[in-house]
This record gives structure tokens, C-alpha cells and sequence, in this order.
């Protein structure tokens, strides 16, 4: 990340498949994807996990809202930018919930091995983070909230944050999830 | 490069298709501007005039969105796969709660 908090620019597609592969086959792959310092400056960035137990709202299937799932964790898919926008400017921002897989040996080596490949539109592999516990986690891009700014100031911690390659991955699954080919012009 | 919707070329329009050697006839015009419009994937495809005033089709919307969809799968260099998407979707079922969750308090009108 530079001195403006931002992290450097992707010139390329050949450096954006560099960056990935790099990270996809370390083989420390969970110690390489957060950084391990400088978690407070800036207060939150795309691809923050931050501790925030609350229920995920929804709307219905009878149009009326409702509190789901209670989760503890979230992943911001916001872009960093909102961030730096003046609270009254720009009010809010994007989480998704993410939901805890167990150790594992609860979720198994193959399921774990399926999900580090990271071959699914519709959720985003968390491995985890130092200083946490050592579950596996998996947000769902499909519940995406929005949440204020100032929750994060007010009522969240940030516990982990992707170093350059993790976050240029997230950014890639949040492309191919947003933008896949639904099959409706076939 | 400007873009002329089909919806404008005169009735009986001439247009030369890049690669056909025979001229391709397309009858089409506006019968009205109050009705309905089409969904967009029946919509009829773009003319594109040409620097040297040539017109030519644009490809057919799927084409462009199939070929979107392949940018967008390079892109994320680790391509989807139907054992990921399974997984993945499986898991999240059994995480969540689906529509049983907590009705928020309804307001009572005095």
C-alpha cells in the first residue's frame, strides 16, 4: 500500500494474472494473504474483515423486511474510496455476511482444497487471519448490505486485511460475479 | 464510428454485411412511438456506419455477451467451475437460514 493509503495500480491483464497465480500456488497461501500490520490507518478498506455481530436484512418473499442469519464477521466489497468521502457526502458502504465453516477438519481437506481454488461465482473463501481462530470462512456475494460509515467507526473492528494480491483476487471474483454471462442472449 | 439503430433505416434499406458477398435486404421502420418497447434482447441489432460510409451489422447481442463473459472468466484467471459452484452454493445453504429470520416490529398507525 503507498503513502496515500491506496494500493498501487494494475497496468495489465499479464500482471493482473501474475499477482493471482502468485498467490493461488504459494503454498502459505493463508500467511500471504493478510497483511500483518497497519491495521487501523486507513480506518477501512475493500476487503477489510471486520468483527461486527448482527443479523444480515433481507426483503421477504412477501416483499416485507426481515433480520436473517446472526453473523460475527463481514467482508467490505465497498470501494475504498467511499471511504475517503466525507461521511455527509457519501453515507454508505457494502459488506457481506461471512459465515463461519469450522476448522478443518469440520469442513474436510478436500472441501478446503475445492474452495482455495476459488472456482465459484457466488461466494469469496476466507481463510483465517492471524491472531483469530482457525476456521475457514466463506462470504456470500449474493447478501450484500449496505451499511453506514460510521458503523465501522462506531461498532466494528477491523481484525484482517488482504495484502496487494488477495485484494486483487477478491477484486476479481467480485468482476466475475457481477458481470457473468446469465445465458439470457443464447 | 456512429451507431444508427436499425429502427431508423428506411423500409427497403440496402446494407452491405461485412463478409457476404450478396447485398442483404432488411425491411424495418417505426410503426409507432407510444407502444410497448421490446424487452432489450429483442430489440433489433445496431447498423454501424462507417468512416467510409459503409454500413455494417453489429453482432448479435449474445455474441457480445458471450465474448463479455469470456473477457470477465480470463480476468479472474481462476475460471469457475461447476464443482466450485456447487460446493460453494451447498455450504451456503447449510449456513443460512433462508426466509426463517426475524420480522422486523410494524409500525401501528393511531
Amino acid at each position: 500500500m503507498d503513502e496515500e493509503g491506496r494500493w498501487p495500480p494494475i497496468y495489465n491483464f499479464e500482471q493482473l494474472a501474475e499477482y493471482i497465480d502468485e498467490l493461488a500456488r504459494d503454498d502459505a497461501f493463508d500467511a500471504r494473504f493478510y497483511v500483518l500490520t497497519g491495521l487501523a490507518e486507513p480506518e477501512v478498506c475493500q476487503g477489510d474483515i471486520v468483527h461486527l455481530p448482527a443479523p444480515v436484512p433481507a426483503i421477504a418473499d412477501d416483499g416485507k423486511p426481515i433480520l436473517t442469519d446472526d453473523v460475527d464477521h463481514w467482508l467490505v466489497v465497498g470501494n475504498t474510496c467511499d471511504f475517503d468521502r466525507p461521511v455527509d457526502e457519501v453515507s454508505w458502504t457494502q459488506a457481506v455476511p461471512i459465515f463461519d465453516l469450522g476448522s478443518e477438519a469440520e469442513l474436510g481437506s478436500a472441501k478446503l482444497a475445492e474452495l482455495r481454488r476459488y472456482s465459484a461465482y457466488r461466494g469469496f473463501y476466507v481463510p483465517p487471519w492471524h491472531g483469530g481462530d482457525d476456521h475457514h470462512r466463506l462470504a456470500d456475494f449474493t447478501r450484500i448490505v449496505p451499511v453506514h460509515k460510521l458503523a465501522f467507526r462506531e461498532a466494528a473492528t477491523v481484525v484482517a486485511r488482504m495484502q496487494l494480491q488477495a485484494w486483487v483476487l477478491l477484486h476479481s471474483c467480485l468482476v466475475r460475479f457481477l458481470a457473468r454471462d446469465d445465458g439470457r442472449h443464447d | 464510428m456512429t451507431e444508427k439503430l436499425m429502427a431508423f433505416a428506411h423500409l427497403g434499406t440496402s446494407i452491405s454485411v461485412a463478409g457476404q458477398t450478396a447485398t442483404q435486404r432488411i425491411d424495418y421502420s417505426i410503426t409507432g412511438s407510444a407502444a410497448t418497447p421490446l424487452p432489450t434482447d429483442l430489440r433489433p441489432t445496431s447498423v454501424f456506419e462507417c468512416g467510409t460510409g459503409q454500413l455494417a451489422l453489429a453482432p448479435a447481442l449474445g455474441d457480445v455477451v458471450r465474448t463479455a463473459g469470456r473477457y470477465v472468466q480470463s480476468a479472474a484467471v481462476l475460471p469457475a467451475t461447476a464443482e466450485g459452484n456447487a460446493l460453494v452454493d451447498q455450504l451456503l445453504r447449510a449456513k443460512t437460514k433462508g426466509l426463517s429470520g426475524r420480522r422486523l416490529l410494524e409500525r401501528r398507525d393511531k
